[in-house]
């Protein structure tokens, strides 16, 4: 297959050959995140919300999850908001918002990359608060939007991507290498397009482009290198990209590994067997989870 | 240990199971996640019912503080672990030795004049489990593994269950993960019974005999292993006795070998001297060549 140029590919994206524009409740939501919460307007977000009908609906499931920690079922946007508080509605909101922008006829798993998405933003915020890292909810964000870049690749180039993702999937190879193969880019270049086209923070930016290659990374290496080691525990535990990838990962080998070590001294004393066996629990809630969400 | 877990306890969940599931993680180093909280209520129940003991806290308490504790312990690891013995029982585990560790193995003796592989089921309880490796390494015998000769060590402390695997007679349950493909190859039925025997090609792979391993001489003696198979056999043992027992595998093991526990049991605080691997839904220990 001839490899798509970079310039092609930026024109496409600038011309907007089909990408989808930011979800117009996705600016303020995200906005939201430079903002101390003391100062969120709580029924301003809830308003914005209930406008969309198909939103709301999918709000209030995800709201419901065990994944998120609801203990008494909640039928209303604003009795999760107080029951959640206003950051995990925030992650939700968020999650749904993305997961709109998924094409749903695809000939590749779109599904599958929802669970890997919101299962990695899980991991990366639950192993952000074990390591201490001072913002577990942009570690959920950043884990939730890492490959934002093969949405980009399944809605603008659907037929290369669709051939390397296949491909990938019939030799139990690695998406991202096979993609580089076969296309002569990946999805971290078409993520940090569309982070430049949605206007994300840079330090998003940072992790779609970094995820694969850490030690590049200067604004927030452990941001990056957090999603990268959620990212792996997510392909070898069962919510990688609906298909089996052959691989060995040791952590402690990993560049990521090393770059959070300089960050948290606390790394030295989290039972990574005993961490992995924690979210093995997910599995089936994300599958679940994205399955409705994917069928409201 | 860790007890941060999120999501948030369950609602669907009795309290005192995080604290029983802690307290069985501490003593035996097994790890019930939060789909498995169920499992280990039932596992609890079976034993409340046993010594008519009412509620799940006063069984945390007979586990915490009577005189009987050690023993009672003992007993509910037994049923947590009972019954899960079969053929080809943790799938992901032997695609991961199958698909990942034995062709790196291979790789790694490519230019060796003489290629063996050794094989330790350390535990080996009736067998089941040294013989599933030995169908698989039949299996690749005439692929990635041609050229090899193999080895598979057996070893169990309990001499009725070292009899059971002699005599290699398995039942319906014991054989429900071996496809209809592997039963014709590897299995002859036997007559008047509905239970199958294991083949003298397969039998012939594996050396039984009865192994203490916390009998130091005779561990010294066990070496040249390519890959461990040590699965809920630890539990039992207390902190001393399981590092002494992972230093001698760790002696035992060839440079970045492997060391297969347990699906839920970790080494985390026993042994510094191996690193954990993740394969897709199964992990492994390899041998760490540089001390830390």
């Amino acid at each position: 297959m001839t490899a798509l140029s970079l310039t092609e590919l930026h024109h496409r994206v600038e011309t907007l050959n089909g990408l989808p524009s930011l979800p117009a409740i996705l600016f303020p939501v995200l906005n939201q995140l430079s903002v101390n919460s003391d100062d969120i307007d709580l029924q301003k977000t809830v308003q914005l919300v209930s406008h969309d009908g198909a939103l709301s609906s999918q709000v209030l499931h995800m709201a419901n999850s065990p994944l998120f920690g609801m203990r008494q079922p909640v039928n209303s946007l604003r009795g999760a908001a107080l029951t959640l508080g206003v950051h995990r509605l925030r992650d939700i909101v968020t999650s749904c918002c993305l997961m709109q922008v998924a094409p749903r006829s695809s000939e590749v798993n779109a599904a599958a990359l929802w669970e890997h998405s919101l299962a990695c933003a899980l991991i990366s915020r639950n192993l952000a608060r074990k390591l201490g890292y001072v913002d577990p909810e942009r570690a959920y964000l950043a884990g939730l939007i890492h490959d934002l870049g093969l949405l980009v690749n399944m809605i603008l180039i659907p037929k290369e991507y669709a051939a390397a993702y296949k491909k990938a999937a019939a030799t139990h190879r690695s998406l991202r290498d096979v993609e580089l193969e076969e296309m002569g880019l990946s999805h971290e270049i078409t993520g940090d397009l569309l982070c430049t086209h949605w206007q994300l923070f840079d330090y998003l930016s940072e992790v779609m482009r970094r995820h694969h290659d850490v030690e590049k990374a200067t604004l927030d290496p452990m941001l990056t290198a957090l999603v990268n080691i959620a990212d792996l525990l997510c392909r070898t535990g069962g919510l990688g990209y609906g298909f089996t990838e052959d691989l060995v990962v040791t952590l402690e080998e990993e560049p990521a590994w090393r770059i959070i070590g300089e960050h948290s001294p606390r790394v030295k004393y989290l039972d990574i067997a005993c961490f992995t066996m924690e979210i093995e629990a997910y599995v089936n809630e994300v599958r679940s989870l994205v399955s409705a969400l994917f069928n409201l | 240990m860790s007890s941060n877990i999120t999501p948030p306890p369950r609602q669907d969940v009795n309290p005192v199971s995080y604290q029983i599931r802690d307290l069985i993680y501490g003593v035996a180093g097994i790890f019930h996640n939060d789909n498995r909280l169920a499992f280990l209520e039932d596992r609890c129940g079976r034993r409340m019912k046993e010594l008519s003991i009412p509620s799940l806290r006063q069984y945390h308490e007979v586990l915490t503080r009577s005189a009987q504790r050690t023993n009672e312990m003992h007993l509910l690891l037994n049923e947590i672990t009972v019954g899960e013995t079969c053929f080809f029982r943790n799938q992901p585990q032997l695609a991961a030795l199958q698909r990942l560790v034995l062709p790196s193995i291979v790789a790694s003796k490519e230019k060796l004049p003489y290629k063996h592989l050794r094989i330790w089921s350390a535990g080996c309880s009736t067998g089941e489990e040294p013989y599933t490796m030995a169908i698989i390494l039949l299996e690749e015998a005439q692929r990635f593994l041609r050229g090899f000769t193999f080895e598979i060590i057996a070893t169990d402390l309990n001499d009725r269950s070292l009899q059971r695997c002699q005599e290699g007679i398995y039942g319906d349950y014991a054989l429900r993960n071996v496809s209809p493909e592997n039963l014709r190859k590897y299995f002859d039925p036997v007559a008047g019974t509905r239970d199958y025997r294991v083949r003298d090609e397969v039998r012939r792979l594996i050396k039984f005999s009865r192994v203490n391993l916390l009998d130091d001489a005779r561990m010294l003696f066990i070496k040249s292993l390519d890959v461990i198979f040590c699965c809920n056999v630890l539990i039992y043992f207390d902190g001393a006795s399981k590092k002494r027992v992972i230093q001698h595998f760790h002696n035992n093991l060839l440079p970045h070998s492997y060391l297969f526990l347990g699906h839920a049991e970790s080494l985390f605080g026993v042994n510094d001297d191996f690193r954990l691997v993740h394969f897709p839904g199964a992990m492994a220990y390899i041998k760490s060549p540089v001390k830390r």
